[in-house]
Protein backbone atom coordinates (compact mmCIF):
# COMPACT_ATOMS: atom_id res chain seq x y z
CA UNK A 1 0.00 0.00 0.00
CA UNK A 2 1.53 3.30 -1.05
CA UNK A 3 1.83 6.32 1.20
CA UNK A 4 -0.21 8.36 -1.34
CA UNK A 5 -3.24 6.10 -1.02
CA UNK A 6 -3.01 6.18 2.77
CA UNK A 7 -2.89 9.97 2.69
CA UNK A 8 -5.84 10.10 0.26
CA UNK A 9 -7.83 7.85 2.57
CA UNK A 10 -7.14 9.91 5.68
CA UNK A 11 -7.78 13.17 3.81
CA UNK A 12 -11.12 11.82 2.56
CA UNK A 13 -12.14 10.74 6.06
CA UNK A 14 -10.65 13.81 7.73
CA UNK A 15 -13.78 15.80 6.87
CA UNK A 16 -16.55 15.30 9.47
CA UNK A 17 -19.38 15.33 6.90
CA UNK A 18 -17.65 12.78 4.69
CA UNK A 19 -16.94 10.62 7.71
CA UNK A 20 -20.61 10.80 8.73
CA UNK A 21 -21.68 9.90 5.19
CA UNK A 22 -19.25 7.00 5.15
CA UNK A 23 -20.48 5.73 8.52
CA UNK A 24 -24.03 5.93 7.23
CA UNK A 25 -23.06 3.80 4.22
CA UNK A 26 -21.37 1.24 6.47
CA UNK A 27 -24.92 0.40 7.58
CA UNK A 28 -25.99 -0.31 3.97
CA UNK A 29 -26.54 1.03 0.48
CA UNK A 30 -28.26 4.44 0.18
CA UNK A 31 -29.42 6.58 -2.73
CA UNK A 32 -28.09 10.13 -3.00
CA UNK A 33 -31.59 11.49 -2.40
CA UNK A 34 -32.05 9.37 0.73
CA UNK A 35 -28.71 10.65 2.07
CA UNK A 36 -29.61 14.25 1.19
CA UNK A 37 -32.87 13.88 3.09
CA UNK A 38 -31.07 13.01 6.31
CA UNK A 39 -28.13 15.45 6.16
CA UNK A 40 -28.50 19.21 6.60
CA UNK A 41 -26.67 20.00 3.36
CA UNK A 42 -27.74 20.25 -0.29
CA UNK A 43 -27.87 17.30 -2.65
CA UNK A 44 -25.07 18.75 -4.84
CA UNK A 45 -22.90 19.06 -1.70
CA UNK A 46 -23.68 15.44 -0.80
CA UNK A 47 -22.75 14.39 -4.34
CA UNK A 48 -19.45 16.26 -4.07
CA UNK A 49 -18.56 14.53 -0.80
CA UNK A 50 -19.54 11.15 -2.26
CA UNK A 51 -17.30 11.84 -5.26
CA UNK A 52 -14.39 12.50 -2.89
CA UNK A 53 -15.08 9.25 -1.02
CA UNK A 54 -15.27 7.45 -4.36
CA UNK A 55 -11.96 8.96 -5.51
CA UNK A 56 -10.37 7.61 -2.33
CA UNK A 57 -11.76 4.16 -3.16
CA UNK A 58 -13.97 4.09 -0.07
CA UNK A 59 -17.36 3.84 -1.78
CA UNK A 60 -18.75 2.35 -4.97
CA UNK A 61 -21.72 3.58 -6.98
CA UNK A 62 -24.52 1.78 -8.82
CA UNK A 63 -26.79 3.61 -11.26
CA UNK A 64 -30.43 2.58 -11.54
CA UNK A 65 -32.36 4.79 -13.93
CA UNK A 66 -32.04 8.33 -12.64
CA UNK A 67 -30.94 7.26 -9.17
CA UNK A 68 -27.40 6.66 -7.96
CA UNK A 69 -26.92 4.25 -5.08
CA UNK A 70 -23.76 4.34 -2.96
CA UNK A 71 -22.27 1.59 -0.82
CA UNK A 72 -19.03 1.04 1.08
CA UNK A 73 -16.17 -0.56 -0.83
CA UNK A 74 -14.40 -2.60 1.88
CA UNK A 75 -11.18 -2.66 -0.18
CA UNK A 76 -10.94 1.10 0.35
CA UNK A 77 -10.14 0.55 4.02
CA UNK A 78 -7.06 -1.52 3.19
CA UNK A 79 -4.64 1.33 4.04
CA UNK A 80 -6.25 1.67 7.44
CA UNK A 81 -6.07 -2.07 8.02
CA UNK A 82 -2.44 -1.91 6.92
CA UNK A 83 -1.79 0.85 9.46
CA UNK A 84 -3.36 -1.23 12.22
CA UNK A 85 -1.45 -4.35 11.14
CA UNK A 86 1.80 -2.39 11.12
CA UNK A 87 1.33 -1.24 14.73
CA UNK A 88 0.17 -4.70 15.75
CA UNK A 89 3.64 -5.91 14.76
CA UNK A 90 5.48 -2.73 15.78
CA UNK A 91 4.54 -2.61 19.48
CA UNK A 92 5.26 -6.26 20.43
CA UNK A 93 8.69 -5.95 18.76
CA UNK A 94 9.36 -2.68 20.62
CA UNK A 95 8.17 -4.14 23.94
CA UNK A 96 10.61 -7.02 23.47
CA UNK A 97 13.37 -4.45 23.04
CA UNK A 98 12.14 -2.62 26.14
CA UNK A 99 12.54 -5.84 28.14
CA UNK A 100 16.12 -6.17 26.90
CA UNK A 101 16.86 -2.53 27.78
CA UNK A 102 15.42 -3.03 31.28
CA UNK A 103 17.61 -6.09 31.83
CA UNK A 104 20.66 -4.07 30.80
CA UNK A 105 19.97 -1.08 33.08
CA UNK A 106 22.03 -0.53 36.19
CA UNK A 107 20.27 -0.76 39.57
CA UNK A 108 17.92 0.47 40.77
CA UNK B 1 -10.95 4.06 25.68
CA UNK B 2 -13.04 2.34 23.05
CA UNK B 3 -11.93 -1.24 22.39
CA UNK B 4 -13.07 -1.00 18.80
CA UNK B 5 -10.53 1.60 17.79
CA UNK B 6 -7.70 0.79 20.18
CA UNK B 7 -4.80 -1.61 19.94
CA UNK B 8 -3.93 -2.89 23.41
CA UNK B 9 -0.90 -4.78 24.65
CA UNK B 10 -0.15 -5.99 28.15
CA UNK B 11 2.95 -7.48 29.65
CA UNK B 12 4.44 -8.31 33.01
CA UNK B 13 7.92 -6.96 33.58
CA UNK B 14 10.34 -8.11 36.29
CA UNK B 15 11.54 -4.59 37.06
CA UNK B 16 9.74 -2.19 39.47
CA UNK B 17 7.64 0.73 38.15
CA UNK B 18 10.36 3.28 39.00
CA UNK B 19 12.80 1.53 36.70
CA UNK B 20 10.25 0.96 33.94
CA UNK B 21 9.32 4.65 34.19
CA UNK B 22 12.93 5.63 33.52
CA UNK B 23 12.98 3.43 30.40
CA UNK B 24 9.77 5.12 29.21
CA UNK B 25 10.87 8.69 29.83
CA UNK B 26 14.67 9.07 29.59
CA UNK B 27 15.57 9.97 25.98
CA UNK B 28 18.66 7.73 25.80
CA UNK B 29 16.79 4.71 27.21
CA UNK B 30 13.75 5.43 24.99
CA UNK B 31 16.04 5.61 21.99
CA UNK B 32 17.46 2.20 22.86
CA UNK B 33 14.10 0.44 22.58
CA UNK B 34 11.68 2.76 20.76
CA UNK B 35 13.22 5.38 18.48
CA UNK B 36 15.76 8.22 18.57
CA UNK B 37 13.99 11.23 20.04
CA UNK B 38 14.10 14.56 21.86
CA UNK B 39 11.58 13.48 24.47
CA UNK B 40 10.95 15.06 27.87
CA UNK B 41 8.32 13.86 30.35
CA UNK B 42 6.66 17.26 30.75
CA UNK B 43 3.06 17.92 29.89
CA UNK B 44 2.83 19.91 26.66
CA UNK B 45 6.35 19.02 25.52
CA UNK B 46 6.55 18.42 21.78
CA UNK B 47 9.13 16.15 20.29
CA UNK B 48 9.87 13.94 17.32
CA UNK B 49 10.65 10.24 17.11
CA UNK B 50 12.66 9.42 13.97
CA UNK B 51 13.79 6.12 12.56
CA UNK B 52 14.27 4.64 9.06
CA UNK B 53 12.33 7.42 7.34
CA UNK B 54 9.48 7.20 9.85
CA UNK B 55 8.76 10.44 11.64
CA UNK B 56 6.38 10.60 14.57
CA UNK B 57 5.38 14.00 15.89
CA UNK B 58 4.68 13.60 19.54
CA UNK B 59 3.14 15.74 22.25
CA UNK B 60 3.07 14.81 25.92
CA UNK B 61 -0.61 14.96 26.92
CA UNK B 62 -0.46 13.66 30.49
CA UNK B 63 2.24 12.60 32.88
CA UNK B 64 1.59 10.78 36.12
CA UNK B 65 4.99 9.77 37.41
CA UNK B 66 5.52 5.99 37.56
CA UNK B 67 1.82 5.45 36.77
CA UNK B 68 0.87 6.66 33.32
CA UNK B 69 2.10 8.52 30.29
CA UNK B 70 -0.18 9.68 27.51
CA UNK B 71 1.25 10.84 24.20
CA UNK B 72 -0.26 12.29 21.08
CA UNK B 73 1.25 10.23 18.28
CA UNK B 74 0.98 11.85 14.87
CA UNK B 75 2.26 10.14 11.78
CA UNK B 76 1.63 12.24 8.64
CA UNK B 77 -2.14 12.80 8.54
CA UNK B 78 -3.00 10.21 11.14
CA UNK B 79 -3.41 11.44 14.64
CA UNK B 80 -3.52 8.88 17.42
CA UNK B 81 -2.90 8.55 21.14
CA UNK B 82 -0.46 6.20 22.85
CA UNK B 83 -0.96 5.53 26.56
CA UNK B 84 1.40 3.62 28.82
CA UNK B 85 -0.08 2.50 32.14
CA UNK B 86 2.07 1.02 34.91
CA UNK B 87 0.78 -1.01 37.83
CA UNK B 88 3.00 -2.43 40.56
CA UNK B 89 2.94 -6.23 40.55
CA UNK B 90 3.19 -8.44 43.62
CA UNK B 91 6.82 -9.45 44.01
CA UNK B 92 8.22 -6.13 42.82
CA UNK B 93 7.59 -6.23 39.07
CA UNK B 94 5.35 -4.11 36.87
CA UNK B 95 2.28 -4.73 34.78
CA UNK B 96 2.66 -2.56 31.70
CA UNK B 97 -0.27 -1.81 29.46
CA UNK B 98 0.01 0.01 26.16
CA UNK B 99 -3.07 1.39 24.40
CA UNK B 100 -2.78 2.86 20.93
CA UNK B 101 -5.94 4.37 19.55
CA UNK B 102 -8.16 7.38 19.70
CA UNK B 103 -7.57 8.21 16.04
CA UNK B 104 -10.22 8.84 13.40
CA UNK B 105 -13.53 7.93 14.93
CA UNK B 106 -14.52 5.30 12.41
CA UNK B 107 -16.45 3.20 14.83
CA UNK B 108 -18.66 1.59 12.20
CA UNK B 109 -15.81 0.97 9.82
CA UNK B 110 -13.57 -0.42 12.51
CA UNK B 111 -16.00 -3.23 13.25
CA UNK B 112 -14.73 -4.83 10.03
CA UNK B 113 -11.56 -5.83 11.79
CA UNK B 114 -12.00 -4.92 15.45
CA UNK B 115 -12.53 -8.40 16.77
CA UNK B 116 -8.96 -9.64 16.85
CA UNK B 117 -7.20 -6.48 17.97
CA UNK B 118 -6.75 -7.28 21.62
CA UNK B 119 -3.31 -8.80 21.81
CA UNK B 120 -0.93 -9.76 24.53
CA UNK B 121 2.81 -9.74 24.38
CA UNK B 122 4.58 -12.72 25.90
CA UNK B 123 5.35 -12.24 29.59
Amino acid sequence: MTQESTDALFRALGDPTRRALFERLVAGEHSVSALAASFPISQPAISQHLAALRAAGLVAVRKDGRNAFYRVDPKGLTPLVTWVDRYRAFWPAKLDKLKAVLRGMEEP
Amino acid sequence: MNDEDTLSFECKLDEPPAKVWRALTEPALLAAWLMPNDFAAEQGHRCTFREHGTEIECEVLEVERERSLRLRWRERDLDSVVTFTLLPAIGGGTYLRLDHGGHQRLVGAFTFFASAQRLRCAA
